[in-house]
């Protein structure tokens, strides 16, 4: 549930996170495969910066001194952990368990203490039982690339080399993770200080009470907007200058307070939180808790995982242009406005921004104020349109390889491509066959599918993606993020649609807003002409 | 279309306050990271490769490394880590450029070519005869490395032939200089 | 009398300089009488030493250590430049081999 600011805007907070930190965890980010894929998963990297945030790294600390032992306990060579963890293939749970089960296969364990199970690696220390899940491994590693790059590799080895001396002891392992949370700590102490956001959050709380006698709060897309033209103007306020910070500050928000008022979630992230006198709660642990519910994640990061390897889904620019939208999903369609407004208005004051910076010359700022290049919300809705049917016609044109592939995995012939396949490729089946007899509807299902693939020039929707295996399986989660992407465009435009039906059209709401935007312009960027 | 919700109790807001600080600051860290070129900054997957691959040439990690006192240190350290063989700097007592050096498993000895008088060749002989080294690293004062990629050993036997005058034999001879073979 | 031999390479002929008897164990062919080892060295090595090699057994026995042969430019792969290599030895061992600044009175 990670909320991404867009790109051009400036940040709500830029909390004095150095340089080093941030290229710490671009190093990892960039990490790369011989082939120039990436190491490491969007979700590894965005889990090791919210433990980085939240400060709640001990337990991954202690998981990984438990996995040095383990490389160290199942290789001959020297530098065993280091070769383990800085492998050049792409991170992922198969490949750990690869590489200790060929090093246990071909040298057996150098001591005893170690078994290979089904989910990962089990270490005995006496009485305790410790395992280290394959699955982790991938973020694990990613931890120790970072912490190379921050605390440095001689302080860490320094900490695992006094472990190994002794490897059977869990007081040993605990105390080495000890150690590495307090070098940890003391750097991020100095490069991400704990800033309470100036106080944001109450800022927002307060706006957003409706009366302060009434037990209420409303965020709506009025009540969004007011708050920027206020805020914009108001420094001791933070930086709201941008109308996409509001926006977004507000999203943040409510999905804070969602997620604090799930008291059982709360409940247990209290219990193992730091310090329970104090009342600390572990952030990082609530907001996993969050993902791994049915709350909504943005489809576009199963794209961004699979179109990097070895199929295009969406380009860039396309993803660029859903990004706001998926990242807030369902919450988007209740701030219909709001949402048009970030696009639109959002862009324009990007532009503006870079133009202040670029010091242009007063017409082109006046021009820019005026907002007289700005898309008009109906264009922007049919540009969202668009996308949708090509959404669509990515999708179906998956569902050729999904078809394909489960052919090819010699299952039965599916007589309804409705088992066993997310929703939304359902639907497409009913869409797309209605109307015809049922014996007819499988193929034509595959024939539409088949039409759709054959007319995608983009990479990996090429012939050979029918024969592999591993290519549908990227298919299939490509498909499963693209029926997500299209209900929710489909959704979110039927909202807007129906709000323009219902009070003001798209084009009188436009002319509107670009009134107040460009008044608000000109007081925060200059006067106007 | 609005979202209206019960006035939480003070420890709910405090949650979500802390929350909320939460999701901005990973949201400033991610695009920030996006945003970045990165500095400066040289990962340690680049030192890794530099150290493990023979054949590694890295102009801007070399020169990041001359100025840089705890990038050298890992640089030293991990190739200690990763090496086969390694020859410790000489007693206090040697002094002046060593014949040959010495460590178990492995010997380096220096031979000045009779065919031009400024050349001399270093002769690597391992007991080992299957391992096959493909780099020699040697560290000076302050951390400071030369490397070296070597040929395949002749029943283990590796020659180079390097200047008399060169920094990675003045390095090599020097009694204080420590050698890390891999293997 | 003295003889210049060339090896006979694609990019042209190739000067056998200089054949010199080094205290190193492995025989090498370096590039004008530089630093820079030629590939073929090892091949070369396999040629000269012993048992393998008929450097050695037909023109030895020859005090521990190895050969240094100097070639005026590269010379590639292949096993053409073996005839060459053994005249210029047979000649070195005759103390004929021509050096690059001496006035041959054969060139082969």
């Amino acid at each position: 549930m990670a909320l991404k600011i867009e790109r051009a805007a400036s940040l709500i907070l830029e909390a004095g996170q150095s340089g080093d930190l941030r290229a710490a965890l671009q190093a990892v980010s960039e990490a790369t495969t011989p082939d120039g894929a990436p190491r490491y998963s969007v979700k590894v990297c965005r889990t090791l910066n919210r433990l980085v945030v939240c400060r709640a790294y001990a337990v991954s600390a202690l998981q990984l001194c438990h996995l040095v032992n383990i490389a160290e306990a199942c290789a001959l060579r020297r530098g065993a952990y280091e070769h383990l963890l800085m492998g050049s293939e792409r991170a992922t749970g198969a490949g750990f368990r690869g590489w200790i089960t060929s090093a246990v296969t071909s040298r057996g364990w150098r001591r005893a203490g170690c078994d290979i199970s089904r989910e990962g690696v089990v270490v005995q220390y006496g009485d305790a039982v410790f395992n280290v899940g394959f699955a982790r491994m991938p973020l694990l590693a990613a931890m120790f690339e970072f912490l190379c790059g921050t605390v440095g590799y001689a302080s860490l080895d320094e900490e695992f080399c006094k472990m190994l001396q002794s490897p059977a002891s869990d007081e040993a392992v605990r105390r080495t993770a000890n150690g590495i949370e307090r070098l940890l700590y003391a750097y991020l102490r100095e490069n991400l200080p704990s800033v309470q956001m100036q106080g944001k959050f109450q800022i927002l709380l307060d706006f957003a009470k409706f009366d302060t006698t009434a037990p209420e709060l409303v965020v709506d897309d009025t009540i969004i907007l007011e708050f920027w033209r206020q805020k914009s103007l108001d420094e001791e306020a933070g930086n709201f200058r941008l109308f996409r910070s509001a926006f977004d500050a507000y999203m943040a928000f409510l999905l804070a307070l969602e997620v604090a008022t799930d008291r059982e979630a709360v409940g247990r992230a209290r219990s193992v939180g730091a310090d329970r006198e104090a009342d600390e709660i572990d952030v990082a642990a609530l907001l996993e808790n969050a993902d791994s519910m049915d709350a909504w994640t943005s489809p576009l990061l199963v794209l961004q995982d699979a179109s990097t390897e070895s199929v295009k889904f969406l380009s860039k620019a396309e993803m660029s242009v859903l990004d706001r939208l998926m990242q807030h999903g369902p919450r988007s369609h209740r701030f219909p406005w709001s949402l048009a407004r970030a696009e639109v208005f959002g862009d324009a004051q990007a532009r503006l921004t870079q133009a202040v910076r670029r010091k242009v010359d007063e017409m082109e700022l006046d021009t820019l104020i005026n907002c007289e290049d700005a898309e008009f919300y109906q264009e922007w809705r049919d540009r969202l349109a668009k996308l949708a049917i090509h959404v669509n016609n990515t999708l179906r044109a998956s569902l050729h390889v999904v078809i394909g592939s489960d052919e090819l995995g010699g299952e039965n012939e599916p007589t309804d491509l409705r088992v066993g396949h997310p929703n939304r490729m359902a639907a497409q089946v009913d869409d797309v066959t209605e109307n015809l007899p049922e014996h007819g509807r499988l193929e034509e299902a595959r024939e539409d599918s088949r039409r759709a693939f054959n007319r995608i020039a983009r990479r990996g929707f090429e012939d050979d993606a029918l024969h592999d295996p591993g290519r549908a399986i990227e298919f299939e989660a490509g498909a499963g993020a693209l029926a997500a992407i299209y209900d929710q465009i489909h959704s979110f435009l039927s909202v807007l649609d129906r709000v323009g039906n219902d009070g003001t059209d798209l084009a009188s709401q436009f002319a509107y807003d670009r009134e107040v935007f460009s008044e608000q312009f000109s007081l925060i960027y200059g006067a106007r002409a | 279309m609005s979202e209206r919700i019960q006035l939480p109790d003070d420890y709910t807001l405090k949650v979500a306050e802390q929350v909320f600080n939460a999701l901005v600051s990973e949201a400033t860290l991610s695009a920030s990271v996006d945003h970045s070129d990165g500095g400066k900054h040289l990962s340690f997957r680049r030192l890794y490769r530099y150290v493990t691959d023979a054949r590694s040439e890295d102009a801007e990690l070399e020169a990041a490394l001359s100025e840089n006192a705890a990038l050298r240190a890992d640089l030293r350290r991990l190739t200690a880590k990763v090496s086969s063989y390694q020859i410790s700097e000489l007693a206090a007592a040697a002094s002046g450029l060593v014949a040959q050096r010495v460590a178990p498993g492995c010997r380096i000895r220096f031979e000045p070519s009779r065919a031009e008088v400024a050349q001399t060749y270093v002769i690597i002989s391992l007991d080992d005869l299957g391992r096959h080294p493909r780099w020699l690293a040697v560290f000076v004062d302050d951390d400071r490395c030369r490397r070296l990629a070597l040929p395949e050993p002749r029943e283990g036997l590796i020659q180079l032939l390097v200047d008399s005058d060169s920094d990675i034999l003045a390095a090599l001879r020097n009694p204080k200089s420590e050698i890390f073979i891999d293997g | 009398m003295k003889v210049r031999v060339y090896v006979a390479t694609t990019r042209g002929p190739v000067q056998i300089e200089r054949i010199t008897r080094e205290a190193a164990p492995i025989s090498q062919i370096c590039l004008r009488r530089t630093t820079s080892v030629l590939p073929i060295s090892t091949d070369y090595d396999y040629f000269v030493r012993q048992p393998s090699g008929v450097i050695e057994r037909i023109l030895g026995p020859f005090e521990p250590g190895g050969f240094r042969l100097d070639a005026s430019d590269e010379i590639g792969d292949g096993d053409s430049w073996q005839l060459p290599v053994f005249i210029a030895h047979a000649l070195h061992h005759e103390g004929c081999l021509a050096g690059p600044d001496e006035v041959p009175d054969k060139v082969l």
